[in-house]
Order: structure tokens, then sequence, then C-alpha cells
């Protein structure tokens, strides 16, 4: 198992954003995570990004436990806009790449020039799909073993969502990288995940392989997310 | 290759099927390449590791077979095609049956039909080799 | 950051306009008392004294506000997730504006030395015998260039200390960091400082009976340079607990 998770808990004041989530990812796999807004997802990708700690629990990357050493072979593409306002494309990236090893620049300005992003203008003028983009740019400039994505088509408009899924799938090395992606539009993301962890109120209430989820319950995810959040 | 995708069923089977069923058509000849796992995955937008499953049963069940750094190819074994042509006019015609066979149709209406199917599948024989 | 540089350069300016202006009216010697040890911390005393010590607030402030905005910005979750120790990314803040402030303290000290020798000039020693009027003016320079480095470090000691510390908290970290800032400070001016004075001379007293009576400038000196060492020490050592306590807590 490439990422393995055991009994997280996280608590926030007043809440249990995590209570006792445990699964395991194999190498190369595609993991969606799904639930509605609040059932803990970000949470989970936080903690697996080690930039949050857990109340309880633990949870491995390559064998290791996430923290400081699990970092660099970890790319974490946040929700939020991570990118600072006041630096210029370019710059962001040469001083994200100064930090790790494998990073290659031509690369990122190819990926750049694909999906049309300026790299001389500051990033606080982005639109959010252009940050989205940014973000893919970032996840694959670099030879990340995991990669993590919280809602990664979160309201981007559909040409640039298929952009980014062309990217995704073009670049995406299927058996040696492992993505772990999350979102609450299940139906965006139908056809991407080989496997899925249902979440609901901070704990997964269903997983499996997509294909056989669908077999199983003769209908789409989308139709098997409904069921579930009721 | 642009298919819709039916998102209550297994992808996997519906990619199969797809490329199944354009080999029996005609449209991928045989020992023609397919498109890479890569190259599939972004048209259709799914997931590669989909794509790459879909390869492997496909060649398990003997439709397509790969070449080391080439590629996936359709079969050169135009039997197999043409088994697997059969099997999918069979299903065609299992799912046609029972579609009207709940409906309850007088001889008139069922003698009209036969006809029809016969001129039409007449029709399309003249253009195929079966 | 371009607004707060030249910020400086004003401070600075008008710095210079007002030593020059004081050279010029030969009212120096009437603004400058004699400074005491207890003069040292009075803020009535010595106007470019108040400047020079509530200058230094700029610092922490701009450690402070540089992190913060890091969290509002949600920088933090690219920093955090950079593949460093979370304490790295406070480091580095804290020598950037360590180096500010030594930086600013140098620019004080090419300036004050004007003061300097003005105040010598003008000011009449009150020792006429022997090695009184050089130690004083040896007080004089020290005075001016060390003085307040000490001040720094402290600062930015309490500062590294708030942002430790509020990194265990989960909600308002910017008020509670402001809140504890300043009660740290008032701990700092109106506590601790008086009890350390008290405790060097003390010290001086009891343990150099003879100098102390006999050599009685000799025994400020002594205090002065105690003092700005504990500080410099202290701050340093509040500086990397602040960074401990940093990297225990800190996460998004």
């Amino acid at each position: 198992m490439l990422v393995q998770v055991n009994d997280i808990r996280k608590k926030y004041p007043g809440i249990w954003a995590l209570n006792g989530v445990s699964f395991g990812v194999e190498k190369g796999k595609v993991l969606g995570v799904l639930g509605e807004n609040g059932a803990g997802k970000s949470t989970l990708f936080r903690i697996l990004a080690s930039i949050t700690r857990p109340t309880n629990g633990t949870a491995t990357v390559m064998g290791k436990p996430v923290g400081y050493e699990t970092r660099k072979v970890t790319a974490f593409l946040p929700e939020v806009n991570p990118f600072y306002g006041w630096m210029r494309v370019m710059e962001q990236l040469e001083f994200l790449a100064e930090f790790y090893p494998g990073w290659d620049m031509d690369k990122s300005r190819e990926l750049m020039s694909f999906l049309s992003i300026e790299d001389n203008v500051k990033i606080g003028t982005l639109s959010k799909g252009q940050q989205a983009k940014l973000k893919i740019v970032f996840a694959f400039s670099w030879p990340a073993e995991l990669v993590l994505m919280d809602e990664p088509l979160g309201g981007i408009d559909p040409p640039a969502r298929n952009r980014i899924i062309n990217t995704l799938f073009g670049e995406f090395r299927f058996g040696e990288q492992t993505i772990i992606m999350s979102t609450h539009m299940v139906s965006e993301v139908e056809e991407l995940l080989e496997d899925v962890i249902y979440m609901k109120k901070g704990k997964i209430v269903l997983s499996g392989s997509a294909d056989k989820l669908r077999e199983e319950k003769g209908t789409s995810l989308v139709g098997i997310f409904e069921e579930i959040a009721g | 290759m642009k298919v819709k995708l039916d998102p209550t069923r297994p992808i996997y089977i519906q990619i199969m099927e797809e490329i199944k069923k354009r080999a029996v058509r005609g449209q991928y000849k045989s020992g023609e390449k397919l498109p890479s796992v890569r190259e599939l995955a972004r048209e259709t937008e799914v997931n590669p590791n989909t794509i790459a499953r879909v390869y492997m049963e496909l060649e398990r069940d003997g439709f397509i077979f790969t070449r080391r750094g080439q590629g996936s190819f359709v079969t050169e074994d135009t039997t197999r095609v043409a088994e697997e042509r059969i099997r999918l006019a069979d299903d065609a015609a299992e799912r046609f049956l029972r579609e009207i066979g709940g409906l309850n149709l007088n001889a008139d209406v069922r003698k009209k039909i036969i006809d029809r199917i016969g001129i039409e599948l007449s029709d399309n024989a003249e253009n195929e080799n079966i | 950051m371009k607004k707060l540089y030249k910020f400086f350069l004003v401070l600075l300016a008008i710095q210079a306009g007002y030593i020059i202006y004081l050279i010029d009216t030969q009212f120096f010697h009437i603004i400058f008392t004699e400074s005491t040890i207890y003069g040292r911390n009075s803020l009535v005393f010595g106007i470019t004294r108040l400047i020079r010590y509530t200058s230094l607030f700029i610092f922490p402030f701009l450690f402070l506000y540089s992190w913060f905005s890091e969290e509002t910005a949600r920088t933090n979750y690219q920093l955090y997730s950079l593949p460093r120790r979370n304490s790295v990314h406070v480091k580095s803040k804290m020598a950037a504006v360590l180096t500010l402030g030594v930086i600013w303290l140098i620019g004080w000290m090419i300036f004050a030395s004007f003061e300097g020798v003005i105040r010598s000039t003008y000011f009449p020693y009150r020792y006429s015998s022997g090695p009184i009027p050089l130690m004083q003016h040896l007080y004089n320079i020290y005075n001016r260039y060390f003085q307040n480095v000490g001040n720094l470090f402290v600062l930015m000691g309490i500062a590294s200390i708030v942002t430790g510390c509020v990194q265990a908290l989960k909600r308002y970290r910017l008020v509670a960091g402001t809140v504890v800032f300043i009660a740290l400070n008032a701990v700092y001016i109106f506590v601790i400082t008086p009890f350390l004075i008290r405790t060097y001379e003390a010290v001086i007293i009891y343990a150099i009976r003879d100098f102390a009576q006999s050599h009685f400038l000799l025994s400020i000196y002594l205090i002065s340079a105690m003092h700005d060492a504990v500080l410099l020490l202290s701050g340093i050592a509040c500086i990397y607990l602040g960074f401990y306590l940093f990297e225990r807590f800190s996460e998004v």
C-alpha cells in the first residue's frame, strides 16, 4: 500500500471532523474521495499532506508516517489558492522548483502553454480556472509519488475543466503515480475514478472499485452518492 | 473516439464493447493498431488505468494482441472477429426479442416486422462480408 | 514592503534633520539631561532615545504582520506542504527582520555619533578627576552603539514566542497574538526591567562594596553592560523558544 490510513480522528472546537477513517491506497491507483461539503474530505487531505496534525490515528505514505519526510514525495493541491498573489507565475514556479528534486522547468513551460497560462502576470490577477490550471502545472512539473487533489474541478468552466482533465491524463504516470482526488460534484469525475470511498460526517460509509460498485448497485457513482446522502 | 458512456454500468465493459463493435464494423481493420492507452484515455476522458484494464481483458479474450514497445493491435484472426460479430448480433437479437415479447402483437404485425427485418438485413449483407 | 522601506528612510531623514537642528541651535545641553540608570527606562528623558526605542516596535510588527498575512492569504498551505520543517519558514522571516533591525541600528549608530560628539562638547562632566571623564565618554559611545540591540532582541523574542504559542489556537489567532504581545511587553517594561535593575544594583552594591562606593559611575557602566548582555541573551533564548513552540504546534 502506498498510502495507509489507520483510524484517523481530528477534532476541532465543538466537532469531530474525522471520526475514525481507515483505508489503504495501492500504488498507481486513482482514488476518489466523495462526499458532501463538511464530510471531512479536506481535513483528510490536509492530514495526508501533513499540514494538519491528526488528533488520533496514524497515516503513512510509502511506509513512513506523514510529516516532513513524506512531503518530498507528495504534491498537494488544496481547494484554496495556496499561491502568493504578489508573485508572478514564473517566480512562484521558480520558488517551488527549489524545493522539489527533479523539477522540470521545461515541462512547466510546456504545460503552461498547453493550458494557456501567461507566465509573466501576477498570480493575484488569475481567474479561478487559471489558478486551478496552475495547480496542475505544479503537480506534474516534478515526479511526485502521490498527488493529492482537493476539489480540482470545483467551480471551473467546462472548457478549462476539459483541458485540466486532458492534461491530467496526458501527464499522469499511471502505474507509477498515485492520485487521490476529492469532490462533491461526483458527476464531473464519474469516468475518472478507479476506486472510491464515500465519506459522511467524518466516516467512510462505502468504498470499493467504481466499476464493481456500478455492477453491484446497478447505478452510477452519482446515483450511489444520492442514495448515501439520503 | 467519442463514446457516450452510461455511468450506471461498469465503464470498462462499455469501452470493451465499443472497441469490439468497431472491429466488427470494420472501423478497426484486422491487425490495425489501436490508440495507445494514454491516447484513448484522453479521447474518452476515462482513467488510463481503466483503459489499461480494457486492453488487458481484450487481450485475454484473444481479441487484441500487444507487441512490447509498439502498442496494441486488433487480432489478425478474422474468425475471432467473426465470432464476436455473431455474439453481438445474438445479444442484439436477445434484447430485441425481450422488448418485443411483452407487447402482445397479433400475427399481422408480426409478419410485417419479420418482413422488414428480412429486407433490412439482406440490404446490409450486400455492404459487408459476413 | 516598499512602503516600509520608504518609511524607514523618512524616519532616518527626520532624525538626521533633528540632530542638525540641535547642533545649530545649541539647545542640545538643555534637552539632554544626564541619564541615570533609571533614566534609561524612563521615557521622559531623551527624545532621541524615545524615538530610538519606539522605532524598534516596527520590527516585531513586521514579523508578526508578515506571518499573519501568510495565514490569511492561505499561503501557509504552500509553505507547510514544502519538504522542510515548519519552523524553517518562521526562522527565515526572523532572520530577515533581525537583519533589517540590525541595519536600522547601524544607521542609527552613524547619525547618533554626531549626537555623541555634540554631547561631549556641550555637556559638563561632573567629575574632573582622572579616569572618570574617560569612562563617561566611553559610556556615551557604548550607550549609543549598543543600547538598543538588547531591546531589539527582546522584542523579537517576544514576537517569536507569540507566534509559537498562537499556533496552538484554532481560532482568533490574530487577536490573541496581539493581546499576548502587548501583555508580554507590559510585563517586560514594568515588571521585569525594574526587577533586573534592582538585582544588578544589589549584586554590585553587596558584592563589590568598595568598588561601588568609590567608583559610583563605574557601577552604572557595569549595570548597563550587564543589562544589555542579559537582554541580548534572553532575547535570543526567547527567539529559539518561539521556534520550538512553532515547530511543536504549527498546523493549518
